[in-house]
């Protein structure tokens, strides 16, 4: 299923870690894409510029940001934006993302993606910024949907009723994290499929995958261990829902030797192979 | 702006940082869990994973003081800095003078001075990208300019006074050796230079002559007053020639950027 920006399907990727550095340049992976954090590149310069500027050689990049603090009240922060923007114009990335969450107001930075109320008020906050950011990138950004623990008393619809309605007003893209909604459907008693129902398919561009903690009551999004069953089966229904869409799983601690991760994301290939029938980039194509 | 929702974040980032319980009104219980189990992941999640980036950007410092020292220090120090950083990355750049400022840490200034250490390496590593000057660029300058050329160092390059052996514990602990009793930096204070070759930072002590001359030829000083500012502490007749071999060994080690004839 094409998406409305024609964004390329880019086959099945990895977050580009340092700890990989050597390998991916060494070549002969056959991961086809690598993801950032953007924020780890906007430095002045060193090994990691000179590494990433090595690996884009080979290699389509996205951007995934952490800070963008879309449904923060504390006004937009432009440099953060402006240092986003020059990166940018580097890198040539595929697309850049970045979360549907607050990282803090009064100045500070939490680092952490804290959860939205899913109010009318929050919905017309994230969408005024979502479009002031675009106009500023002079590009549409995929926002994703972040794992949650908490739901607030204040909520006036469902998560998947405000993504969807923030995505058609603010004329933005999606990067579904299925993990996270595996994992937000657990803690707050939903079903994620009718989650994924929801989110309009025209505007996924690319999925996540990662690993979480189980602790019985709740679920907690940690990205240290692998994809579990319930959400590659959870994964297959998005494929079918999505088409062929750039997916990727995220390794942020205890991260395995790239030969690991690369068999796990043969997972991902033979899912969407399954579904989508045989040799996924023709199905796409 | 004032809103539902901008003081539902003050309340929430309230819990985080200052402990208070206000936000857990906002909250309700989810089908298994209480709202204070829940609220804890991002309460516990914020403390770990600031304090985590710490023991990452402080590695050795963490090993001198152990797990459990380090952790105190870690949640001590979030609490009086919590990070205004689009990245985690420079969350921890005041820990050298929030050690050197804050019992019980102040009273051993060992610490302080292995933070300052691993905080410059840090520095160094995505400073930006300087264009070394070879050796070779000395040979093009007309020997009557020697006296009034200026040295541009490199970007990443710092310098750091070190009154205890610190650099030695960072060395064993480097090496994964029992690090020395902390002391007093033997012949008076340590003269450190820090810096990037390539993509590798670097660490190394600086006689005490060198030292005086690369800083006032960072701050502008021409080749010719450096000499003279040499020959007060040696032999005048030999200043011109050691003055030489230290600015060699500085193109020679990748530290010099640019020169100038002023
Ligand atoms: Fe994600």
């Amino acid at each position: 299923m094409a998406n409305i920006e024609n964004l390329p399907f880019l086959g099945f990727g990895l977050g580009l870690r340092p700890q990989h550095y050597s390998d991916i340049l060494a070549g002969g992976h056959g991961v086809d894409w690598f993801e950032i954090i953007s924020e780890n590149y906007m430095v002045a310069g060193g090994r990691a510029l000179h590494n990433l500027d090595r690996v884009r050689a080979d290699h389509p990049i996205v951007m995934h940001g952490v800070s963008m603090s879309i449904a923060s009240t504390d006004p937009l922060d432009m440099d953060y934006l402006g240092v986003l923007k020059a990166l940018a114009a580097r890198i040539e990335p595929a697309w850049i993302s970045d979360h549907l969450c607050w990282t803090g107001v009064h100045g500070i930075n939490l680092h952490d993606l804290l959860p939205v109320p899913f109010t009318r008020e929050a919905l017309d906050h994230v969408v005024e910024r979502i479009s002031r950011v675009q106009d500023f990138l002079g590009r549409r950004i995929a926002i994703e949907n972040a794992s949650s623990y908490v739901s607030f008393s204040g909520s006036e619809m469902e998560e998947w009723e405000f993504v969807a309605e923030m995505t058609r007003r603010a004329d933005c893209l999606l990067l579904v994290d299925v993990n996270n909604v595996y994992v937000a459907g657990f803690n707050h008693g939903f079903d994620p499929a009718a989650y994924l129902a929801a989110m309009p398919a025209d505007r996924v561009v690319q999925m996540h995958l990662a690993g979480h903690e189980h602790r019985g009551t709740h679920i907690v999004d940690t990205h240290d261990d692998e994809v579990s069953g319930p959400v590659w089966d959870l994964y297959r229904e998005a494929v079918r829902r999505f088409g062929a869409v750039s997916t990727m799983i995220e390794r942020d601690d205890r991260i395995p030797p790239l030969s690991e991760l690369i068999a796990e994301l043969g997972i991902a290939r033979r899912i969407a192979g399954e579904v989508l029938g045989t040799g996924t980039r023709e199905a796409a194509a | 702006m004032s809103s539902a929702l901008s003081a539902l974040q003050a309340r929430f980032q309230d819990g985080l940082v200052a402990g208070r319980d206000d936000v857990l009104a906002d909250i309700v219980d989810s089908p298994r869990e209480g709202r204070e189990t829940l609220f804890g992941v991002y309460r516990h999640a914020y403390a770990a994973r600031l304090v985590e980036s710490l023991s990452h950007d402080y590695e050795r410092l963490g090993a001198y003081l152990g797990g459990e020292r380090f952790e105190k220090l870690g949640h001590a120090y979030l609490a009086e800095h919590p990070s205004v950083f689009r990245s985690i990355r420079w969350f921890g750049d005041e820990l050298p003078a929030f050690l050197q400022s804050h019992a019980p840490w102040s009273a051993s200034p060992e610490l302080f001075e292995l933070a300052a250490i691993e905080r410059a390496l840090n520095d160094a590593f995505d400073a930006p990208d300087g264009s070394p000057l070879g050796l070779a660029t000395l040979s093009e300058v007309d020997p009557a300019d020697f006296s009034r050329l200026t040295f541009t160092f490199d970007p990443s390059a710092r310098r750091l006074d070190l009154m205890t052996n610190a650099r030695l514990v960072w060395l064993a602990i480097g090496e994964d050796r029992e690090p020395p009793e902390a002391a007093a930096a033997e012949d008076g204070p340590e003269r450190l230079l820090v810096w990037r070759a390539g993509y590798t930072s670097k660490l190394r002590a600086m006689p005490a002559d060198e030292a005086m001359l690369y800083d006032e030829a960072a701050n502008g000083l021409a080749f010719g007053p450096l000499c003279e500012m040499l020959a007060t502490v040696m032999e005048p007749e030999a200043a011109p020639g050691r003055a030489a071999t230290i600015v060699a060994g500085w193109l020679e080690a990748g530290l010099v950027v640019a020169i100038d004839v002023v």
